[in-house]
Formats: structure tokens, C-alpha cells, sequence
């Protein structure tokens, strides 16, 4: 449109000129002919061309103006002198309104009048209304001169239009090709199926590893179809038929650099009336981000382990420290062998302190093996009160009440006593100046458990509750907020790792309970843990030693390993009988395999001694390596000691000479159990040699 | 007790070089005599690779760097499926252990262990393998 105004602009100049040129040969070959009719045919041309056209003659007077030239300059009569309008004057009034001209146009209008030859004087002035017209001036030998105006106003503004249009097109694009990120423009198709990329930039072309021209014009899907995360894809995908915009993370493997992250933000470009135009796709590389913040995470982590080991490096500087000087006294004392044993087992306690310590560590981490079970809180709490006292000065009044009936939980041993043991120190610290340490336990009843154990599914039921109640210093609300936060700590630097409460946390958690906690500054602090009761079978030893028949182990494990198959069939029938899960092995080997395959605990090991490639003592042995906890009962048809002893067994060991009545092995096993709980009950380990008249009248297990 | 381990032939693959001689020397005590050292995993394929014959049972740090245990292992398991593997590893958490047994190991040991455990986990592997 604008080329043709251009077009037609400068066709009209080139007419008029030709035209005038035209006129002026008819008027040099017949001058005489009367000015009029001159003048008549000028008017007629400037009519036809739209063009002002002014006529000087001879002497450079002004003979004639058409209508156009009083259009374009209304005050041209003020050039007027003595009534006359000289072409010198005019010619400066052109050069006062002349106009800075752009190079292009300038060009422009060059090359309109590159066909025309001999002109003298070419300006582009100011015209009325804020036109612009061109003026040329052509002198004709013999005739006059002639000036010419064009009006240019129109076509000059849009090229200066599309100049400053080019211009900010040229700038765009050049910063849209230098922007790191990768721009993609992407164009649904009518029916909104296919999204066509239409442009995407050099960074983005990089980033997919192909050419522009292999881009442009590909289905988005197809591009993108070589990131590797199928999610991602479908993220891309989603945001497409939602057309709404997104950010996608995406995962693309570079053959140099390997495996890169980028951010993808697709924003929807819509018309007025909300349709969907296109998607500008901005492609941002998040790589060094991404490894920025593993750093930060890792330097957390180990910004966490320094504090971890802040806080224990005094507990085992002081392991270490025994350790070392004992181990120093014991060389010392080599010599007196007594003195140096007595000192080997400091050593041995010591590392056994260490081994404790790091046993809590792995517990805080999670990284324990968890060997569940049932116990009883209130028998638990009673056991653990003689452990507690001697915790707390003589200024603290402890109190511990117990509820009746047991109260079955699905926790081990270990964790309550951690869980008391660390609620009970934390209380007594918070009393310094002495107060009362109440310990509680009992079930609760439904409609006194705390809300958030109540809104728990299938947490309605009975629970069983352990609260620590103290009359110390009391927390405030800032503190109380933060007191199950790993390495949180009220206490003075060295004497708190900030670990109990927060492992306190994890153990109940771990058990399915929850915690509660008061805390009145000034009055104490009062922190309750429920656990869910539970109807699983938990270990129990039941009956009496003194009562033949009554004794029950329901809930504990042993393995027998027995070379006589009839009587490894017989022992662990019996031990069925009595309640025991039974892990049944054919010789000491096979005994061996199977405790470590088994993950679950084995409370009991009833063994043969003499048996073929791994005999009894050994596997005893090994077992225990393994598995300390694990109780040894051995049988034999040998005598324990002495020289008919074929495999001499440890000393103290529990024995139970073959044949064995089953009376005598339940309350063999009841005492070995028993006396782990701690409550001393009866002995019944002697190792009895039964003599054939005696078992006559008795239930014979074995031979 | 008879020492089924005066016999064996075992690759001892550790990076850290006082564990590994600690371990040669439970090894010593246990009248284990034919011990060949890899210093990694990379070492112990090759070395598998012209001695194959010769080792009997292969004792594996899990976490070592450049190739893990688990790696040696992968590899050795695409030639010998059945060759005796004993994975030793500092971690103690549940699902390590399962990723050991996953991971095609005949057996696994703890550490810290004492010889007695090692030798323990010496024998199961033997007689699992006679079974």
C-alpha cells in the first residue's frame, strides 16, 4: 500500500514535470498564440496531477499560481513586491520552510527523480496543515522556469511508520536471538489439537539441539517429545488442552554436557474475546540452581551432623578417654595379671558405652532395626523406677503411680525405657532447685483422649497413657513450640544434644502414639504420650514352676537344632505346646542358617551339644555373636563336664541331661526366661541327671 | 570344630587400607591362608577377570567410591550367578538390609564384627552353598 502510494507520488511528479515540459515546447513553437492559452493548458495539467505548479518567466516573475500552490502556501502573496512574486524570493521562502529529511526518504524521492533530467532546485518543505511537499524547480532555457509541489505528507508519515516499526521489529527480534533463555512461540490450530511452533530462538534451538528451520513448524508435543520424564511430557500436554499457562521441570540429556534441568514457563496469549492465540514458551536452564540447592540441602545436612557431633563428642571423648586410660594402666600393670583382667573389663565397659551411644545415634537417624513386640507399660514403668532414682537428687520427690491391670503396648522394651528415661532427665532438669517428679501410667479412657488421638483413624479406643509431670521452670511458647526440633536445646552447651525430645518424638510416632503437652511458665511441665493398646498376643510367661501343667510362653521364640530327628520333632512339639513359635533345625549348621535368615528375635536356643560338623557349644556360640540377647538352654545324653564330657560345655551354662521330662523342660525354660525379666524367680537351671528308675513313671521326652 | 576355612580361597575387596588389612588379619586367625586384596571395585573385576577359577568366595565393601559393592556385585552376578559374595556394610537400617539381600548377596555382615562373626558368616555361606 505504501510502496504504491510511493509509487503513484512519484509517477504524478515525473507526469507534471513531463507535462509542464510538454507545455513549454507547444509555447516556445508558438509563442505568440496568447499567454491565455498557456496558461489554460498549466491549470488543466496541474487539475490532472493534483500537483501545485507555479510558472516564472523569463525575468523570474511569478506569471502563474494554480490553485494547489495557494493550498499548499496560503501566504505566498506575502512574498509580493511591488504586486510582483520574483523566483529568487520564492526561492528562499522554499529554503526557510525546508525540512531535515531521513536519508531513506530522501532516497525515496531521489529515485522518483532519477528519470527526470536538469533539475535545478529540489526541497522538501514545511507545507499548511502540516504537509510536506516536495519542490523542484525547473529552469527552461528561453522560457521561464518551473515549480512543481508535491504533496508528500502521507506517504512521509508512513515511512517514517514503518521506519520506526522495522526499527523496533530489528531491535526486538536481535534481543530476542541474544536472550540465554530458550523463547519458543507456539500457535494452537483451529480445532486447539496441534500446537505448531512457529519461532523459536537460537538458546532454544541450542537447547534441543536442532535447527531453526527443523523446529519451526513441529508439533510442540513432537519437540518436546525427547525429555525423558514422562511426566513432564504429560505436564506439557495438560497445559495445552487446559490452556492455561504452567511451569514444567524438564530433564534433557546434552551429549557434551549430560543431563541438564530446565524450567518451562508456557503463558497463554488470548484475543479480547478470551481465545486462545498462542503460548510464549520460556525455557530457563535451572542446572546450576538445581546443584546450588543440593549443596545448600547437603550443606545442612552437614551443618546438622556438625551439631550432632558437637553434642556427642562429649559423651564419647569421655569413652574414648576411659578407654585410652585403662588401656594404658592394663600395659602398665601387665605384670600383676589380676589388676591388668580387672581393667580389660573397664575397657570392655567403656566400649560398651560407646557402642550404647552410637546405638542412640542410629535411632535418632531412623536407621535401627525394629524388632516389635508387645509389652506391658505399667510392669515396665514399675521396672524402670529403680533406675530412675538414682537419675535424681535427693531434692527431687519422685512419685510414680501405676494403674491397674496390665496395659499391653506395640513397643519394645528399649524404647519405653529411652522414652521415660528422656522425659524423666528432662524434667529433672527443668527443677534445679528441686520439685516433684510425678511418673503415671494407666489407660485411658476414650473420652479423656486428647483431641488429635481422636480425630486418628481407628485411633478411638482405649489408650494406654506414661505422663512426666514436673514442678519446674516451666516453658514458654516459643520453646514449647520447638522442643521435639532435633538440636533444639534449652541447655547450657555441652550439657544437652538437643536429641532426646525430638527422640522421644520418633519413637512414639514410630509406635502409632501421639504426645501432649503443658507447660505453665513458673508452675512445670506436663508431658503425656498415649499408645494405642493393643490385642496382639504380646510375650508372656504365665504360671508357676511349682505347678506342673500350668506354664505358658505365648509370644517367644526358640530354634531347636537337634541331630535325632524323633526327638527335634518331640522337643519342639513340647515347645509348640507350651505356646512357643518354633524355628526347628536338623544338626548345628542348619541351625546356624536359619537364625540368620530369621529377622525376628529368638529368645531361646535349645541345642544339642554333640552333633556332626558344627556342634552345639559352637553354634551357642556363633548364635550369641549374633544374637546376645538369645537365651541358651543345652541337652545332651552326655555329662555336662569331666571326662565323658565329649564337648565340654561353658561354664555356667544351663543343662538338661537326656532324656527330658517335659515338665521339667518347661520349667527349665520358665526359669531361664523368668530370671531375664528380672523379678528373680525361681532357679530352676541345676542340671539334673535323671536316673532310669526315675523316669519310669514319668512322661520320657527323649532317650 | 573342623576348619572348613584353611582351604578357602578368598578376594578381599576393601578401599580403605587398615580395614582391609583388619580383615586380613580376622582372616589369618581364622586359618584362612589364600587371601588376594582388591583395593576396588574396578581392581576386582580385573583381577576376577584372569583369576577367575581360583577365589572362592568374594568379601565386598558395599560403600566404596567410584563402583559400590553393589556395582562389583551386578557385574560379577552377569557372569557368575552363583559365585559366594559376602557384602560387608557400615549400615545397619532395615532397608539396607533388604537391598543386600535384593541385590543377589549370599550374605551380609555388619560392621563392626568381631572374627567369631566373621567366621560365623564364613560357615553359613559354606554350607548354604553345600545345601
Amino acid at each position: 500500500m505504501v510502496i504504491g502510494l510511493y509509487f503513484w507520488a512519484c509517477v504524478a511528479g515525473a507526469f507534471s514535470a513531463l507535462l509542464v515540459s510538454a507545455v513549454c515546447a507547444v509555447v516556445r513553437a508558438r509563442t505568440k498564440r496568447g499567454f491565455r492559452a498557456y496558461v489554460a493548458a498549466l491549470e488543466q495539467a496541474s487539475d490532472f496531477t493534483g500537483n501545485g505548479l507555479m510558472f516564472f518567466d523569463e525575468n523570474e516573475r511569478l506569471r502563474h499560481a494554480n490553485s494547489r500552490v495557494y493550498d499548499f502556501l496560503p501566504d505566498i502573496d506575502r512574498l509580493k513586491n511591488g504586486g510582483v512574486i520574483s523566483l529568487h524570493d520564492t526561492l528562499d521562502y522554499f529554503y526557510d520552510h525546508g525540512v531535515d529529511c531521513d536519508q531513506s526518504l530522501l532516497n525515496t524521492l531521489g529515485r522518483s527523480a532519477e528519470k527526470l533530467s536538469s533539475i535545478g532546485f529540489r526541497e522538501v518543505i514545511n507545507a499548511s496543515g502540516g504537509r510536506l511537499c516536495l519542490v523542484e524547480a525547473q529552469k527552461i532555457p528561453g522560457v521561464g522556469t518551473n515549480v512543481i509541489l508535491i504533496d508528500v505528507g502521507e506517504s512521509k508519515n508512513r515511512e517514517e511508520l514503518m521506519l520506526r516499526l522495522n526499527r523496533y521489529n530489528h531491535e526486538l527480534s536481535q534481543a530476542i536471538e541474544a536472550a540465554t533463555s530458550g523463547i519458543v512461540i507456539i500457535r494452537p490450530d483451529a480445532e486447539g489439537q496441534k500446537y505448531g511452533i512457529t519461532f523459536a530462538n537460537k538458546a532454544f534451538c541450542n537447547i534441543f539441539q536442532s535447527g531453526r528451520e527443523e523446529i519451526a513448524g513441529r508439533d510442540m508435543v513432537d519437540v518436546f517429545g525427547c525429555i525423558e520424564d514422562p511426566d513432564a511430557l504429560e505436564k506439557i500436554k495438560e497445559i495445552g488442552r487446559m490452556q492455561g499457562g504452567g511451569d514444567v521441570e524438564l530433564c534433557l540429556r546434552h551429549p557434551v554436557e549430560g543431563e541438564r534441568w530446565y524450567d518451562l514457563q508456557l503463558t497463554p496469549l488470548k484475543d479480547e474475546n478470551g481465545k486462545l492465540e498462542l503460548f510464549v514458551g520460556i525455557l530457563n536452564d535451572t542446572t546450576e540452581l538445581k546443584i546450588q540447592a543440593a549443596e545448600s540441602s547437603k550443606a545442612q545436612k552437614l551443618e546438622a551432623l556438625g551439631q550432632l557431633s558437637a553434642g556427642v563428642a562429649h559423651d564419647f571423648n569421655n569413652v574414648l578417654s576411659i578407654i585410652d586410660g585403662y588401656a594404658r594402666i592394663v600395659s602398665r600393670d601387665m605384670e600383676n595379671r589380676e589388676k591388668a583382667l580387672e581393667n580389660l573389663e573397664r575397657i570392655r565397659t567403656a566400649a560398651q558405652r560407646g557402642t550404647s551411644l552410637i546405638k542412640q545415634m542410629l535411632t535418632f537417624s531412623r536407621h535401627e532395626i525394629v524388632h516389635s513386640g508387645a509389652v506391658d507399660l505399667g510392669e515396665m514403668v514399675r521396672e524402670q523406677e529403680g533406675l530412675l532414682r538414682p537419675l535424681l537428687d535427693a531434692s527431687i520427690q519422685c512419685v510414680v503411680r501405676v494403674g491397674d491391670g496390665a496395659m499391653w503396648v506395640e513397643c519394645s522394651p528399649e524404647k519405653i525405657t529411652q522414652i521415660l528415661m528422656n522425659l524423666a532427665v528432662n524434667a529433672r532438669d527443668a527443677m534445679e532447685r528441686g520439685g516433684r517428679l510425678l511418673i503415671e501410667c494407666g489407660v485411658c479412657p476414650e473420652e479423656a483422649l486428647p483431641e488429635i488421638l481422636q480425630r486418628k483413624e481407628g485411633g478411638k479406643g482405649a489408650c494406654a497413657f506414661l505422663k512426666v509431670e514436673d514442678t519446674g521452670t516451666g516453658m514458654e511458647k516459643e520453646v514449647l513450640e520447638r522442643i521435639f526440633d532435633p538440636f533444639f536445646t534449652t541447655k547450657e552447651q555441652g550439657k544437652g544434644t538437643g536429641l532426646g525430645l525430638s527422640m522421644v518424638y520418633g519413637l512414639v510416632k514410630q509406635a502409632g502414639g501421639v504426645i501432649d503437652v503443658e507447660s505453665v511458665l513458673g508452675e512445670g511441665t506436663s508431658i503425656t504420650v498415649y499408645l494405642p493398646l493393643t490385642d496382639k498376643p504380646p510375650k508372656c510367661l504365665s504360671g508357676s514352676a511349682e505347678v506342673p501343667g500350668s506354664i505358658r510362653f505365648d509370644g517367644y521364640t526358640a530354634l531347636v537344632a537337634e541331630d535325632e530327628p524323633d526327638l527335634l520333632l518331640l522337643v519342639s512339639s513340647a515347645l509348640e505346646e507350651l505356646g512357643m513359635a518354633v524355628l526347628s533345625a536338623c544338626d548345628g549348621r542348619e541351625a546356624l542358617v536359619l537364625q540368620d535368615e530369621y529377622e525376628g528375635v529368638i529368645d531361646l536356643l535349645l541345642t544339642d551339644v554333640v552333633m556332626p560338623e558344627l556342634n552345639g557349644v559352637d553354634l551357642a556360640d556363633f548364635v550369641q555373636e549374633f544374637r546376645p540377647e538369645t537365651h541358651v538352654i543345652f541337652m545332651s545324653g552326655y555329662p555336662d563336664k569331666g571326662q565323658a564330657a565329649r564337648v565340654s560345655i561353658p561354664e555356667n551354662a544351663v543343662f538338661a541331661a537326656k532324656p527330658i521330662r517335659h515338665d521339667d523342660l518347661a520349667g527349665l525354660v520358665y526359669s531361664k526366661l523368668k530370671g531375664d525379666s528380672g523379678d528373680g524367680g525361681p532357679d530352676y537351671r541345676a542340671p539334673r541327671w535323671a536316673s532310669k528308675q526315675d523316669d519310669d513313671n514319668e512322661k520320657e521326652l527323649a532317650q | 570344630m573342623k576348619n572348613e576355612l584353611s582351604d578357602l580361597k578368598v578376594l578381599l575387596v576393601e578401599d580403605q587400607g587398615e580395614a582391609r588389612a583388619m580383615m586380613r588379619n580376622m582372616l589369618v586367625e581364622l586359618g584362612v591362608t589364600q587371601i588376594f586384596e582388591a583395593a576396588n571395585g574396578r581392581e576386582a573385576l580385573t583381577f576376577l577377570d584372569s583369576a577367575f577359577d581360583f577365589i572362592d568366595i568374594i568379601i565386598c565393601d558395599w560403600n566404596m567410591p567410584s563402583m559400590s559393592g553393589v556395582e562389583v556385585l551386578r557385574q560379577l552376578r552377569t557372569v557368575d550367578p552363583s559365585m559366594p559374595f559376602l557384602m560387608v556394610t557400615g549400615r545397619s537400617d532395615m532397608e539396607s538390609v533388604v537391598e543386600a539381600k535384593s541385590s543377589g548377596v549370599t550374605g551380609y555382615i555388619r560392621k563392626p564384627f568381631s572374627s567369631k562373626q566373621l567366621e560365623a558368616k564364613l560357615r553359613i555361606i559354606l554350607y548354604k552353598m553345600a545345601a
